[in-house]
Parts: C-alpha cells; structure tokens; sequence
C-alpha cells in the first residue's frame, strides 16, 4: 500500500472516530427492546441550527420595518456561517493531541488529527447549509444560490485556515483555548452580523474592514438588498486566504517535533 | 536472568517476532520507553492499553483500526463479525471489560498481522479473571478465537505473572514463545537496552 493511501486512509478512519466520538458523547440514543438507535451525530450536527433558526425568526419578525436588513432569506444565512466558523475553530482547540489513545498511535499527530477534524466539521457545515436551503426553499422563499455558495466557501475557508493556524501555535493549551472562545465571541461583536457596516460610526468602520468576515457578510447583505455601500472587497477577502494558508504552511513547519513525534 | 549484550539483543528484536508489553503507573514513562523502541527498530506501532479509544464503542473502534490499516473486514472470522456487530455501541466504562480487551487484542493481531509489530496478549487460560468469564457466551465464542490464534502463531505468549516484577514499571517483558529474551525490573537497565 502506498503511503498516499496509508495517509488517507488513516484521515478517513479519523473522521469515523469523531463521528464514532459525536455518538458516545452526546447521550442522544434510545434503546427499546431490542431496537438501539443513537441519534448522536444528527444531534451534534444539527443542534447549533436551532439558535440560528430561533435567531433569525425573532430578527425577522421582531425587527419588520428596517428596509429588509433582517429578512430571514439571508440573514439566517449570515448568522449560520458565522456558527460554522466558531463550532469549528472551538471544537479543533478542545481536540485534545495529548491523550493516550493518540500517543500511542504512529499517525497520532497534530496534522493527521487535525485536518481530520477540519474534514469533519466541515462535512457538518455543510449538512447545515444544504438542510437550511432546502428548508428556505420549503418555505417558498426565493434565495441567491450563487452569492450563498460564495460567501459559505470564503467563510469556510477562513475558519478552516484560522483555526489550523490557532490549533498549530497552542496545541491543547488549555491557557489559549479558553482566551480564543472569548476572542471568537467578541468578534461577533465586532463584525457586521447583526447589523450592516454602513450604520456603524465612522473611526470603528475602518477598524471592521480589516475583518474579512466583515466583507463577506457586506457581500451577502448588498447581493440581497441591492444596496450598495463601496465596502465589499472579495479581492481583499482572497488576499487574506492567501496570507492565512501561507501562515499555515509556517505553523505546519514550525511544529515538524509534533508531526514526526513517534515515527 | 538471561541478560543478552546490547548489540545481540537489539539485533534479536529486528530479526524475529516478539511480544512485547509496557505499562507502567504513569503514562509518559510509557510514551518515553515506546518512542525508544520504535526509534530503534523502526516499529510502527504497538500494542497498548490504549489501542482501543475508551470513548467509542467496540465497533466503532474496530472500523477505526480495518480503515487506518487499509484492511479488510473479511480477513476476520464470520463468527467474530457477527458479535462484534451485534454489540450495542457503548464506551469502554459501560462495557463489559473483559469482552473490550478480547476485541481489541484479535483486532490488533489481525489488523497488523504480517507487519513487524510487536504483539501483547495478557490473558493466561488459567486465571482466575479468566475462569470467571464462563458465564458470557460471547466472550466463550472469543476466547475460542483468541487460542485459536495463538496456536496458528508461535510467538504468540500469555501471560499475566512475572518472574520478578519491576520496581517502576507494572511489567516489562521481551518474549518469544520458545525463546525468553529478558525481562528488566530496573528502568534505567531497560532504557540503555533499548535506546
């Protein structure tokens, strides 16, 4: 067997033991006679989606009047992917490497287990995404497909790069986790989520715009409401991917002690 | 004692099938002396405690090790699938224990079986913890395999009493079947062994 398919196979019977791991963990089976369903991975994967929902029906309801800047066909959108980026950066920092199941094991290490992760995750953002445009859909709402796909693989794209960088530089510090979900739940604060960069004061809206996120939530609210504020720069958006994976490759070279620990 | 010169030893390592156990009270002893040996005879794995992830089911395990190792389930006995796949999907603190560590032995022996890997099986015929396992069939119908293999495999060796236990460690063994390489009670006579 060659080594491309030793190392996908090993990434391949990671992402079963995270889902094997969603199943144990959460308490979610039934057992009735001799009938044993665990709802486990459905539970993980689509819990978050209750809050969104929640979320963007009280904005939408509660909030009618403000030139649509909260219409559920793409704020839920909006408030999703910003769930996307946070379930995945939290969950890859509280992976713990150090444990004994993975010490022993020669492909144990911090870049199998975490691009693992990241495949994951990412097929549960996924499952999410397609679930709520098939239920926007159900509801007989039109949505912009294209814009949505964009914004979902840029915002992808972004938690996958920024939390590799993050998982890379702290390990299982527990330090540094439990700092960045306090930074990742500031930055909902200090993005344009809930409310569009146009109305922010002036000093703060030059700080936001550093913040891809920020651009790529401004795509997605202009493609709707057809107003245009001269904000949006996807190009500035693509330019920080580049600069993240290339912070990527630094952290994957700076930590080659923790990729050939056992081999 | 038999005592064999660093070279001797080592080079017995490479070239023949061993059984070799390590499990001491603190986990990164273990990791250390582990690394040592794979970094001396190339070894990709070995067995430990930990071979089965104690969050996840039996099952979910088993998949794991036939996927990471590229093999298939059918070089497992028909017998052995069906309980395997038959158990209910519970971690390892709700499982029966001694079911857990049978599956993880046969799979471990099977999952890597032609690789240079050195292999544990910690489980005597005779004893008491043994004995009292009369009462589950499926461990019955396991244990059946577990000898079965070890009669087709002449390194294979169980044990679970040592002729001197170690002063650190729980166990430290290098056995063969035929052949008793050593057995070091003192972790710095092990470690200038192996490193």
């Amino acid at each position: 067997m060659n080594s491309l398919t030793k190392t996908s196979n090993r990434i391949l019977s990671l992402i079963l033991l995270n889902f094997s791991l969603m199943s144990s963990n959460g308490n979610m089976a039934i057992s009735y006679r001799s009938i044993y369903i665990n709802f486990g991975i459905i539970w993980n994967t689509f819990s978050p989606l209750i809050i969104v929902y929640a979320i963007s029906y009280i904005f939408s309801i509660g909030l009618r009047g403000t030139g649509g800047l909260f219409d559920i066909e793409y704020f839920v959108f909006i408030f999703l992917f910003w769930i996307n980026l946070s379930t995945l950066v939290q969950t890859l920092l509280a992976r713990e490497i150090n444990i004994n199941f993975f010490k022993f094991k020669a492909y144990g290490n911090i870049l199998f287990i975490s691009i693992a992760h990241i495949l994951t995750s990412l097929l549960q953002a996924l499952a999410r995404f397609l679930f709520t445009i098939l239920l926007i859909y159900s509801l007989g709402i039109e949505i912009k497909l294209m814009t949505l796909v964009i914004g979902f693989f840029f915002i992808c794209g972004f938690a996958v790069s920024f939390s590799y960088i993050l998982k890379f530089l702290f390990v299982d510090s527990q330090f540094f986790i439990n700092f960045t979900n306090f930074f990742i739940q500031a930055l909902f604060f200090a993005s344009n989520i809930i409310f569009p960069i146009t109305i922010m004061p002036e000093p703060l809206k030059s700080y936001l715009l550093f913040n891809p996120i920020v651009h790529i939530n401004e795509f997605l609210r202009e493609s709707y409401l057809g107003i245009y504020g001269g904000f949006v720069d996807l190009n500035y958006v693509g330019f920080f991917l580049l600069f993240l994976f290339v912070g990527c490759i630094l952290v994957t070279l700076m930590r080659l002690d923790l990729i050939y620990k056992v081999k | 004692m038999n005592m064999l010169p660093e070279k001797e030893y080592l080079e017995l390592l490479q070239n023949t099938k061993s059984v070799i156990y390590v499990e001491t009270k603190k986990s990164s002893i273990d990791q250390y002396v582990v690394n040592g040996i794979l970094k001396s005879n190339k070894i990709g794995e070995i067995f430990s405690p930990f071979f089965f992830n104690p969050s996840v089911s039996i099952n979910d395990n088993f998949k794991f090790h036939c996927i990471s190792s590229g093999i298939s389930e059918d070089v497992f006995d028909n017998e052995f699938l069906s309980i395997i796949k038959n158990l209910p999907r519970l971690p390892k603190e709700e499982c029966d224990q001694n079911l857990w560590d049978f599956v993880a032995i046969i799979t471990f022996f099977k999952a890597i079986k032609g690789l240079k890997i050195f292999n544990y099986f910690p489980f005597p015929d005779n004893s008491p913890r043994f004995k009292s396992l009369s009462s589950n069939i499926e461990i019955k119908k396991l244990s059946n395999i577990v000898k079965q293999i070890s009669e087709e495999n002449k390194y294979v060796f169980f044990t679970n009493s040592l002729p001197i236990k170690a002063q650190y460690f729980e166990q430290y063994l290098v056995f063969k079947e035929q052949e008793f390489n050593g057995c070091y009670n003192d972790f710095k006579e092990f470690r200038s062994r192996v490193i």
